[in-house]
């Protein structure tokens, strides 16, 4: 996942409490799309403009005679976004057919049927990585010139005046569509039995997590692998090297394999480790957890280096798409404003904690309050730098390829 | 008692070596010739064209060998070397499988003895038993036993914990003894025993009752007697457990993915599947490794297999029991306590487990839920897959007998030339591990004209599946082959009948049996298999299989552990009642006279296995 991280300074979480308390916003705190969402999954909720109209009819009727979308995505990108598909499924009547799995299973299923000429899947919705290698692949159509809604076109309705593009180079064939602003640059959970409110106090800063009261008892995703890229990324810009140098070399951290959610849950429930970061990947595993009753929790508690921003969301049209206008209107729908309201209303946001539409004209939904209301603290500017954030990627993997190996850090 | 000897090691698994007719000079060219380079050009395209492919593509230097334009060089053979998992890995295999073998062939050649050739309670039960043990999806014992044994939060685990003294329970499933455990009761044991327990049986009780009368104590019959007889088929299953061994993967992925353990054919899916940038070339390379290893399978099976003659059944052969005496009932319920280790309790643990909320934790509020069962059931993708298991396992079942019957008659039975070539490249076959003959599948289903229509759809999949036992079921059907007699054969082309009839009329009727073994097998394995297919496979196509093991690697162990027991209730509630009707009516040809002079009574009705 590419993005930005903008951190705001450290009065910005005061704001945000502000924000809070002054929100004129009636938003839910629900996890999830609860109420009767039926009626935005309709033609009828998607007016045009008049100008805009016939092409988007004719795209529309296009895309019915196609009749299905194929949509290849990452396993935690559909547990949220699902909802989100099937609204557009049954707003133009078109079979959504979502393909997932790890990313590295969809890369070599359809690099293989493009090498021989196949070509079935039309969208990506997939983790950085796996995208990165679509990319590398020239799998990915321009998308630009897909991108005709108005509502798209026109940036006033959104808090980026650019199309941000995940591409950094080529800036045109991925474009992304979501900001996830969470408390911490690094999410931490923790088992509330073995972590004292004491022991949470203690940790005013991230920098406190090298204290030997943690040694030996952090675990974290296999960032060596490619795990929690995003977040170690926007950690790698924030902390820096010697903070990772001290952490992998002096706290005994311990690793999970590549995808091992349970293994990083239950790591912590069963106090193997009292506290774990890099965990982005395990979050529905997490979630079921804590709804269970079981003792694990994350901080959400704002930190001294202060909350984190990221634009997010791979979103890439393949070349050519099985089903080119189905894949075309899903786009276009997707970033259009009706698209963003119903992804604000059915994304399932204990999934993807802190994410939400950027666009600034969109209803909060079932987006939390406090998510709600950080992109919307006054005087916060949410930004996007590619070539930044794409240049901390490379340097971070790098390093925690090299430091792993060092180390012998392995699950 | 009269006695027809059968030179039975011939042919007996390994690849047939030419007969003394065709070494005749000048011999001429007969129609089965025909058939024979047509089979072996079709076999042989669909087993070794993947193979070839693959090696090929070992090659390959290119940076992404399915991108990028190809380069050629032996870089990558350097290259997979540095990958610090390669090596371990190889090591790891020959560890975990020797570990397997070294256990499970003694106690399974003891239990077969047992359940053969001494008066044990319900031998027959109990043998039926081994057959419900090894059709048990491995997948589904994996989860039981990941549920006992997973560290602290595993029910044994948590039981010994509540002893005095004790602070936590001392078994890890995650580590090396773990897997090794649990390959002992997947199927290390079982395949023994329900290969070896008839042809156990089969063994003419005229050569133990001599050795008896000679003075020789129970045991010591068996050591002298029946061990040296019977060496040939034990090596045979133990090579044919070794091909299984190669063709692992589920329980050495479901437990040392959790570890970083890798055995050979984990770390090619890890390559292949999981690491972010897919190490095609690395992959196979290593499993061009495993070709290599495979490859001295055959001559030193074929070694042994010759070396020696083994005269074994008789026409009016008849069993003769050793009587256990006070071992008895103790003998009895040893092999009873395993059984039920093998299916009763992974059932139970798997079946409580998925009323869990989250299985191991009993703080959990609510405790129980039903909501694993709803998401499973109500899932589309799980009918769909459903509907495509029911459909690959049923024609799997029907037409694999049915062709490796052909196949191994073909080796055995006739003169035509090319025999050995056909045997040689089904040996050769089980060198390949499912998960690369998936990948070398996909490639060739790509670029063949013709073929490439065919690929997301089912029928690969049944191809890939139907196939997918060449081994293991030829080899069966060779040796239940080698035991007929040539004067039934000879009494019906002197009737007039040619292969075709004489097959059909005389050699089907003998076979039924096994027909419904390999059958079973197929079924069995179509039902539970992920590897060969889980690149073939696309979402419309997934199966009950592929749907588990990606739920429990997701870490949603308890509605993974929910779809294993739906496959062994496929498994056990369609297999093992079509496999006893089948039996059933296979019984009155035996008896008939019809399969004599080396089918003649009810014992043998239990398929000779090899």
């Amino acid at each position: 996942m590419k993005r930005h991280r903008s951190l705001a300074s450290a009065a910005m979480a005061v704001m945000t409490i502000l924000a809070t308390a002054c929100s004129a916003g009636g938003g839910s705190t629900a996890a999830g799309p609860t109420a009767d969402t039926s009626a935005l999954c309709t033609e009828s909720a998607n007016p045009v403009p008049a100008d805009f109209q016939p092409a988007w009819s004719d795209l529309i009727a296009k895309a019915k005679a196609e009749g299905t979308l194929q949509i290849v995505a990452g396993t935690n990108v559909k547990a949220a976004e699902q909802p989100v598909w099937d609204c557009f499924g049954k707003t133009f009547g078109i079979n959504v057919v979502v393909s997932t799995g790890s990313s590295s299973d969809i890369n070599s299923r359809v690099l293989a049927e493009r090498t021989q000429g196949r070509h079935t899947v039309d969208v990506s919705l997939l983790g950085s990585s796996g995208t990165n290698t679509f990319l590398k692949a020239n799998a990915y159509a321009p998308l630009a010139p897909m991108l005709i809604h108005p509502d798209i076109t026109d940036r006033s309705g959104w808090y980026l005046k650019d199309v941000p593009w995940f591409d950094a180079a080529t800036k045109q064939y991925v474009t992304l569509y979501i900001a996830t602003l969470v408390p911490n640059v690094l999410n931490i959970y923790y088992n509330t039995d073995k972590v004292t409110q004491e022991d949470l106090d203690s940790v005013q800063s991230l920098q406190d997590l090298l204290d030997p009261r943690w040694t030996g008892k952090i675990v974290v995703g296999n960032v060596a692998a490619g795990e929690a890229d995003r977040e170690a990324t926007d950690a790698w810009m924030v902390l820096g090297q010697s903070f990772f140098d001290e952490l992998l070399s002096k706290q005994s951290v311990g690793v999970v394999p590549l995808g091992g959610s349970r293994a990083y849950t239950d790591g912590i429930l069963r106090s193997q480790w009292d506290m774990g970061v890099f965990g982005e990947f395990a979050i529905s595993d997490i979630n079921a957890a804590k709804d269970s009753g079981l003792p694990i929790a994350n901080l959400t508690r704002t930190l001294k280096e202060g909350p984190d921003a990221a634009i997010e969301g791979q979103l890439g049209v393949f070349d050519p798409p099985a089903n080119p206008a189905a894949a075309k209107l899903f786009v276009n729908w997707l970033l259009s404003k009706q698209g963003q309201t119903v992804y604000n209303a059915l994304l399932v946001t204990k999934e993807r904690p802190g994410s939400q539409s950027f666009r600034n004209d969109v209803p909060q939904g079932a987006i939390p309050d406090e998510d709600w209301n950080r992109l919307r603290t006054p005087g916060y500017k949410l930004t996007y730098d590619p070539d930044a954030f794409a240049r901390a990627r490379a340097e971070a993997q790098a390093y925690f390829k090299e430091k792993f190996a060092e180390l012998k850090i392995t699950p | 008692m009269t006695v027809d000897t059968i030179d039975t090691p011939v042919h007996a698994g390994g690849p047939t070596p030419p007969p003394t007719e065709d070494r005749k000079p000048k011999r001429r060219i007969r129609k089965g010739d025909f058939i024979m380079a047509a089979v072996v050009i079709v076999v042989g395209a669909y087993l070794l064209i993947p193979t070839l492919i693959l090696l090929v593509m070992s090659l390959n230097t290119a940076p992404n060998i399915l991108i990028d334009p190809w380069q050629w060089g032996t870089a990558n053979w350097a290259r997979v070397w540095s990958d610090p998992r390669v090596g371990p890995a190889l090591w790891n295999s020959v560890s975990v499988w020797f570990w397997v073998s070294v256990i499970s062939l003694p106690v399974s050649v003891g239990i077969a003895l047992l359940l053969s050739r001494t008066n044990i309670y319900l031998s027959r039960a109990l043998e039926f038993g081994f057959w419900v043990a090894y059709i048990f999806p491995s997948l589904a014992a994996t989860y039981g036993w990941i549920d006992l044994l997973a560290p602290e939060w595993g029910f044994l685990n948590r039981a010994m914990a509540t002893l005095p003294g004790v602070e936590s329970g001392p078994f890890n499933v995650y580590s090396f003894w773990g897997i090794v455990f649990v390959r002992l009761m997947t199927d290390g044991i079982a395949f023994f025993v329900i290969l070896l327990t008839p042809i156990f049986r089969n063994m003419d009780g005229s050569l133990e009752e001599a050795a008896r009368i000679s003075g020789m104590s129970g045991l010591r019959t068996s050591l002298r007697v029946t061990l040296p007889i019977m060496v040939a088929p034990i090596f045979i299953v133990a090579a044919l457990q070794l091909i299984k061994f190669f063709q692992g993967f589920e329980v050495e992925y479901l437990l040392g993915s959790q570890f970083g353990y890798y055995v050979y054919s984990t770390l090619i899916y890890q390559m292949v599947y999981v690491d972010p940038d897919p190490q095609y070339a690395n992959a196979v390379v290593l499993a061009s490794i495993t070709l290599i290893a495979i490859a001295a399978i055959i001559p030193l099976q074929r070694w042994i297999v010759h070396r020696k003659q083994y005269t074994t059944v008789a026409s009016a052969y008849r069993a003769s029991l050793i009587p256990l005496g006070r071992l008895r009932r103790l003998s009895t319920a040893s092999v009873a306590t395993l059984l039920i280790m093998l299916t009763i309790v992974p059932t139970l643990v798997v079946g409580v487990g998925s009323f869990m909320v989250r299985v191991g934790f009993f703080t959990t509020k609510p405790l129980w839920t039903t909501d694993h069962w709803r998401n499973v059931l109500s899932d589309p993708v799980f009918v769909k897959a459903l509907l495509t298991t029911l459909l690959l396992a049923g024609v799997s079942a029907v037409v694999s007998p049915i062709l490796f019957s052909l196949f191994a008659y073909a080796i055995v039975r006739t003169r035509w030339r090319g025999r050995a070539v056909l045997d040689g490249i089904i040996w050769t076959s089980a060198a390949l591990p499912g998960i690369l003959l998936g990948f070398g599948l996909l490639i060739m289903f790509l670029v063949t004209p013709g073929l490439k229509l065919l690929f997301g759809t089912i029928w690969p999949l049944i191809i890939v599946l139907i196939f997918a036992g060449i081994t293991t079921g030829t080899n069966v059907f060779k040796g239940v082959l080698v035991q007929l007699h040539d004067s039934l054969e000879e009494a019906a082309r002197v009737s007039g009948a040619g292969w075709l009839r004489t097959y059909l009329r005389v050699v089907i009727p003998i076979l039924r049996p096994t027909m419904v073994l390999v059958g079973m097998l197929s079924f069995v394995h179509a039902a539970n298999t992920t590897a060969s297919i889980i690149l073939l496979a696309s979402r419309e196509t997934t199966t009950l299989s592929i749907m588990s093991l990606q739920l429990g690697a997701g870490g949603r162990v308890e509605e993974g552990g929910i779809i294993s027991l739906i496959i062994m209730a496929l498994s056990l509630g369609l297999a093992l009642p079509v496999r006893l009707i089948a039996n059933r009516r296979g019984l009155p040809n035996d008896q008939s006279g019809v399969a004599a002079p080396t089918v003649t009574t009810e014992e043998q009705r239990v398929p000779t296995a090899v």
